[in-house]
């Protein structure tokens, strides 16, 4: 190679590192360590909005909603995107060999519409099935169970929009003579094209 | 010996321009983010001393204000606690941090404290 060449090749990087500093790549890596911050105060305060709305369940399920649609406009005034999905579950207090209603809301906050929405119990292979789902939407739904002891069902969740097929499994613990919330939050923000994003998964006892 | 004299400019003039380029840039970024981070933390000890949400569910502003002083002397700062119009800081040049609260113990009343600083 002749000598030139380095000079040559140098002269490119040189245009290469000002290309990438126009394009603000690093500034968005630096900033984006504020919005983890205020990401993990998004998620203690979901699950402070649980412990304060506690025990009604009516309130758990409005508070959340409400809190995170609170949170999104907040989110909104700083460019920063924020997108939900919440799987509120609920059943009231367990007699042994009575049917009991287990209650599933979901809340799409996904910031676009659930094409199709699946949800299938694990205590009977039952399932319920949901289509369009618009973004700030929430469906409800119930399913019933008989147990005369302790026992762990699963709620499996499938849902597909537009960019994403999903399925998550969601244990739940059952017990006699309790009464439990059950919440699965998926949340995720979004700035400038990159996300960041987190489930978080909430047991709460509602007679204690 | 005229070849690696070459390389040896080349070398020169990409070090010369990555350091001006970037590292005035870089640690610009960084003193912000500093800044953010502190008045972060500031608030989420007083969060953990169960300090905070009296403030802001009392719209406490001044109150909370003149705490974070004593945690953060070195900076001037400017609170603002509201939830949704949160109208804009009379603190030109200033970064800003946002604290979500849920309610407190018992009470759901959401609010966002945000926190100016320069």
């Amino acid at each position: 190679m002749k000598g030139q060449a380095f000079i040559i090749l140098s002269l490119i990087l040189i245009l290469f590192f000002f290309l990438v500093k126009q394009l603000d790549v690093f500034e968005f890596r630096e900033s984006y360590g504020i919005e983890s911050l205020e990401f993990q105060n998004l998620k203690e305060e979901v699950l402070k909005t649980v412990q304060i709305s506690s025990p009604r369940i009516e309130n758990i399920s409005e508070n959340l909603n409400e809190f995170l649609k609170f949170a999104r406009n907040s989110f909104r005034s700083r460019s920063v995107e924020l997108n939900a999905f919440l799987a509120k579950i609920y059943y009231p207090n367990v007699t042994p060999n009575s049917n009991i209603s287990l209650n599933v809301s979901i809340f799409n906050l996904l910031g676009t519409s659930i094409e199709k929405l699946n949800l299938t119990f694990s205590y009977d292979n039952s399932s319920k099935n949901f289509s369009s789902v618009g973004d700030g939407q929430q469906v409800e739904t119930s399913f019933i169970f008989n147990t005369s002891s302790t026992v762990n069902y699963t709620l499996k969740i499938f849902y597909n929009t537009s960019y994403e097929n999903r399925t998550e499994e969601i244990l739940i613990p059952v017990g006699i003579n309790k009464s439990k919330f059950i919440g699965f939050f998926d949340l995720g923000i979004e700035k400038d094209g990159l996300e960041k994003r987190d489930k978080i998964k909430v047991a709460y006892n509602l007679n204690d | 010996m005229l070849r690696t004299l070459e390389a040896i400019v080349a070398i020169s003039l990409l070090a010369t321009v990555f350091i001006f380029v970037f590292k005035p840039y870089e640690s610009f970024l960084s003193h912000e983010e500093e800044k953010l981070t502190k008045a972060f933390n500031s608030l989420k000890s007083l969060d953990k001393t169960n300090e905070l949400r009296g403030y802001v569910l009392q719209n406490d502003t001044k109150g909370l204000e003149k705490k974070l002083r004593e945690l953060l002397p070195e900076f001037e700062l400017e609170v603002v606690i509201c939830s949704t119009d949160c109208g804009k800081t009379s603190m030109p040049e200033s970064v800003s941090i946002t604290y979500l609260v849920a309610g407190d113990v018992k009470k759901f009343d959401p609010k966002q404290v945000i926190v100016y600083i320069r």
